[in-house]
């Protein structure tokens, strides 16, 4: 009995020629230009004022931002603090929600524009900014750079605020105003003075009116009325429009009722 | 390419092999020659180009022996800067094609060595007048 046999093993497939990198070095076409020395000098110098140009530049945009900030708040006020109550609940939750996202994100990207314009003071070690950035110099534009930076968000926080300020307005225009309280009192008036208040009953024989100035009901016939009025309130200077001059029967109104009537108060 | 046959300089006693005493260039500051002696130096490692970047901001540096003066050069650029204006937007005006990055960054070098040189204009404090290219692979 032969020792048995191991399959041989495959071959190794030939190992495949590795791509070589590239040199690290190219031998340049040409030589250096005046062109390319002076561009050389601009760019050293548009490198060093990196920071004080991204400083210059973020405040431009700051008090531009600010502009459009007020402009479009000034737009929330065109109505009158007062108008927003008269929209309805739903419309005045949208309106708050839109409004007050505004606000905050504009404060947040004035915020950040202000910083990016002022920057905050801080204290520095040369080893670690040499370490880190590798000099002063690509530490300034390292700045530079953080500046521009907060400034793009800063731009994106208030373009953001501006929509919500400007969705804000457009639905504080378009929100359905709350249905206006209609009248609810009447004023009745005899032969003799007016009744105004509240109508609690009303049949073919009399009017029974709870008197907005004093408590109890009074009842008036029917057929004592000379007129009947829906009015918005018993006040005499508001009810008549007549600016408190109006004729003494009708300012006497309910006050006179009250007295005159009283005989025929029901219990209430 | 024997840099140092138009120089005209003279060995100085006490100095690195090779270092001499070499008038101002200013006579062909930009010539090829200095740009092929550099290429033939950085092969030899005599000279030696780099770009690194920390913190995002990227600085090339070419240190060793000067193609014409054989002194020090110190050379240091920021590639980096921050500006008013974006690249995109200038594009968008001008529209103009921009060739394909192929890796390899043209730095212009300038010999920055604080050696004197017979010859050296008034206000200028360093170097020996030459200006020199270097292409060097930005992840090298």
């Amino acid at each position: 009995m032969g020792t048995p046999q191991m399959p041989s093993r495959p071959a190794a497939a030939p190992a495949l020629p590795q791509p070589s990198a590239p040199p690290k070095y190219r031998k340049p076409a040409a030589g250096p230009t005046a062109e390319s020395l002076a561009d050389r000098v601009r760019w050293q110098e548009l490198s060093e004022q990196s920071l004080s140009s991204a400083q210059a530049v973020a405040e431009k945009w700051r008090t531009g931002l600010a502009a459009f900030v007020t402009l479009a708040t000034g737009g929330l006020l065109l109505k009158g603090p007062s108008a927003a109550s008269d929209v309805t609940t739903g419309w005045r939750i949208a309106l708050t929600i839109l409004a007050l996202g505004g606000l905050l994100a504009a404060i947040a990207g004035l915020w950040l524009a202000l910083q990016a314009a002022a920057g905050a003071p801080a204290k520095l070690n040369l080893a670690e900014v040499v370490a880190k950035y590798g000099g002063v110099r690509q530490f300034e534009v390292a700045c530079a750079l953080a500046v521009s930076a907060q400034l793009r968000l800063a731009r994106l926080v208030v373009a953001g605020a501006l929509l919500l300020f400007v969705a804000a307005i457009g639905t504080w225009w378009w929100a359905p105003s709350e249905p206006a309280q209609l009248p609810a009192l009447i004023s009745i008036t005899t032969s003799r003075d007016t009744v105004c208040g509240t109508l609690i009953s009303g049949d073919s024989r009399a009017f029974t009116v709870r008197l907005a100035n004093a408590s109890g009901q009074v009842q008036v016939p029917l057929a004592a009325a000379t007129s009947v009025q829906i009015v918005a309130s018993c006040l005499p200077a508001v009810a008549d429009g007549l600016g408190g001059r109006q004729p003494s029967a009708q300012r006497e109104g309910s006050y006179g009722a009250v007295r005159r009537l009283r005989r025929r108060r029901t219990p209430s | 390419m024997a840099a140092d046959s138009s120089s005209g300089g003279s060995a100085i006693p006490g100095r690195p092999a090779g270092s001499q005493v070499v008038a101002y260039q200013a006579a062909a500051p930009n010539a090829y020659e200095w740009t092929e002696v550099a290429y033939e130096y950085l092969l030899d490692g005599k000279l030696a180009a780099s770009i690194r970047t920390v913190g995002g901001i990227s600085t090339a540096t070419v240190t060793g022996t000067c193609p014409y003066c054989k002194d020090d050069v110190n050379f240091s650029e920021v590639l980096d800067a921050v500006t008013s204006e974006s690249m995109g937007t200038l594009s968008r005006r001008t529209a103009q094609p921009i060739p394909a990055d192929d890796g390899y960054v043209p730095l212009t070098v300038s010999c920055s060595c604080i050696r004197q040189h017979p010859g050296r204009p008034a206000g200028v404090s360093h170097g020996c007048g030459i200006n020199f290219q270097v292409e060097v692979r930005r992840d090298a």
